[in-house]
């Protein structure tokens, strides 16, 4: 039969049938196979663009300063005057408890890394206001129990001898305390300004120029650096050329907001 | 010297996967074909499904130029037959994890080719097969055919259309059933048979016109 003899009929001249595609192809079937296995480099760039937006989201949001002002305050029982308990970053928001602004810098710059330690004082007003006071008599009496107690038992902590001695006081003495936190920011400010020698009389700047060179005549470069209080830096830049003199300042400045 | 050289060459080559990562590197065949005859077909799918660029180089080292008389057989030309080889050995490191070692693993790369050309064609042109129903029988004379050299064939089976020549190299040389042929181009039997009568009515009509053009010229 015809179709038989032609059916595989070249199967025996064609099986082992070689010829060369030249050596340009492997590249390209290798670059095709590793490209596979590799992610592609938008797939890095998403990876870093979302570890970015995350991590200054997460900054910005660290940067945010919190007020509490506004929320349903803190309000705690102390049901024994003479005990104090550390408040990590709390401070009171009375307006009788504010400090003036001389000191507030001071106070509140320790504030900032320190646990402060809450005013023993009650708030005289409120309490007035909603409750019965009790008489200096009664309080004077519970504190000497207190104190008395405190020295035959040394080894008790107070918290403990709080927990014996509650029921006897009376729920009237209870201040009410509410805690903010604090609203203060610690910034750092730099501010430049530039003398033109030029622009002064020739004296004021032979005076300024001898003044300031007198401080920086040991330092081999034209910067000059001084350290003031409080981590203020001073930097003086001399510009031999233009005579000029530039001072910049970096300060620490803790901000009320 | 060069039996002191060459197995030091060959062991560096082994082991060194860098070495065909290596862009600059001049390709360097020869030392790819001692790599590659160390393997059996058995080593160089299990090497391969690992996913191992030494392997992977060894296979298409080993079946590379007779893949390439298969796609020669079902491209159009040079190049397209360059881009079905490619393409082809991709498939084969794709979809090496599917070869169960059952059959040669020879015939797993052909039959892969031949389901790449078959592919590139259907996708590349829009009339990849005239379905036409034609059973008509043509006689082709295989004494003359079998008389022509191998690349004397070659050239005339490339000169057939796309369907006839892919049918008759797939009935004629790799010699599967009208029936096969029909499932894996997804037409019916006698489409198949017409078309392959079409590309025998062909090929005589060529033969003849050579034999013709041989004796008129002397």
């Amino acid at each position: 039969m015809e179709e038989k003899d032609i059916k595989g009929l070249l199967k025996q001249s064609f099986e082992h049938f070689e010829a060369d595609p030249g050596a340009d192809l492997w590249p390209a079937i290798e670059a095709e196979i590793h490209s596979r296995r590799k992610p592609a480099w938008w797939m890095y760039a998403a990876v870093a663009a979302s570890v970015a937006i995350l991590f200054f989201s997460l900054f910005w949001l660290l940067d945010q300063p919190s007020d509490n002002r506004n929320q349903a305050p803190l309000v705690t029982n102390d049901s024994t005057p003479g005990v104090s308990i550390p408040q990590p970053f709390m401070t009171e928001d009375s307006p009788e408890k504010q400090l003036p602004p001389d000191s507030e810098k001071g106070v509140q710059k320790t504030n900032l890394g320190a646990p402060e330690k809450k005013s023993l004082q009650p708030r005289k007003k409120d309490s007035s206001k909603e409750l019965p006071t009790p008489s200096q008599k009664q309080i004077d009496e519970n504190f000497a129990a207190l104190n008395i107690e405190t020295l035959n038992n040394p080894g008790l902590s107070p918290l403990t001898q709080t927990s014996i001695h509650a029921p006897d006081l009376p729920k009237a003495e209870t201040p009410i305390k509410t805690y903010t936190q604090p609203a203060v920011r610690q910034e750092y400010v730099s501010s430049r300004n530039t003398i033109d020698l030029n622009d002064l009389k020739v004296e004021d700047a032979v005076s300024f120029a001898s003044n300031t060179l007198e401080k920086w005549k040991n330092s081999p470069i034209d910067v000059y650096q001084e350290k003031g209080p409080d981590g203020e830096t001073k930097t003086y830049q001399i510009d031999f050329f233009n005579l000029r003199i530039t001072k910049k300042t970096h300060k620490r400045v803790v901000k009320q907001l | 010297m060069r039996n002191f050289f060459l197995p030091d060459a060959t062991l560096f080559v082994y082991p060194s996967s860098n070495l065909y990562t290596c862009k600059n590197r001049k390709p360097d065949t020869d030392l790819y074909m001692i790599v590659a005859s160390k393997y059996t077909e058995a080593e160089l799918a299990e090497g391969c499904k690992r996913g191992e660029p030494v392997y992977q180089r060894a296979l298409y080292q080993h079946y590379h130029r007779l893949m390439f008389g298969v796609c020669l057989r079902y491209a159009d030309n040079h190049e397209d037959a360059k881009d079905i080889l490619q393409e082809g050995f991709i498939k084969v490191f794709k979809y090496i994890s599917s070869f169960e070692g059952k059959g040669s693993f020879e015939g797993w790369i052909r039959r892969i080719m031949v389901h790449t050309s078959i592919e590139h064609y259907r996708r590349n042109s829009r009339y990849f097969m005239v379905d036409i129903e034609e059973a008509r029988q043509v006689h082709l004379d295989t004494d003359m055919l079998g008389a022509l050299s191998r690349e004397e064939i070659l050239g005339l089976v490339r000169q057939l259309p796309v369907g006839y020549r892919t049918i008759f190299n797939l009935y004629a040389i790799e010699g599967f059933s009208h029936q096969e042929i029909a499932e894996m181009l997804n037409i019916s039997a006698g489409t198949s048979k017409s078309q392959l009568s079409r590309a025998k009515k062909l090929l005589q009509d060529r033969i003849e016109y050579m034999n013709m053009s041989v004796t008129g010229s002397e």
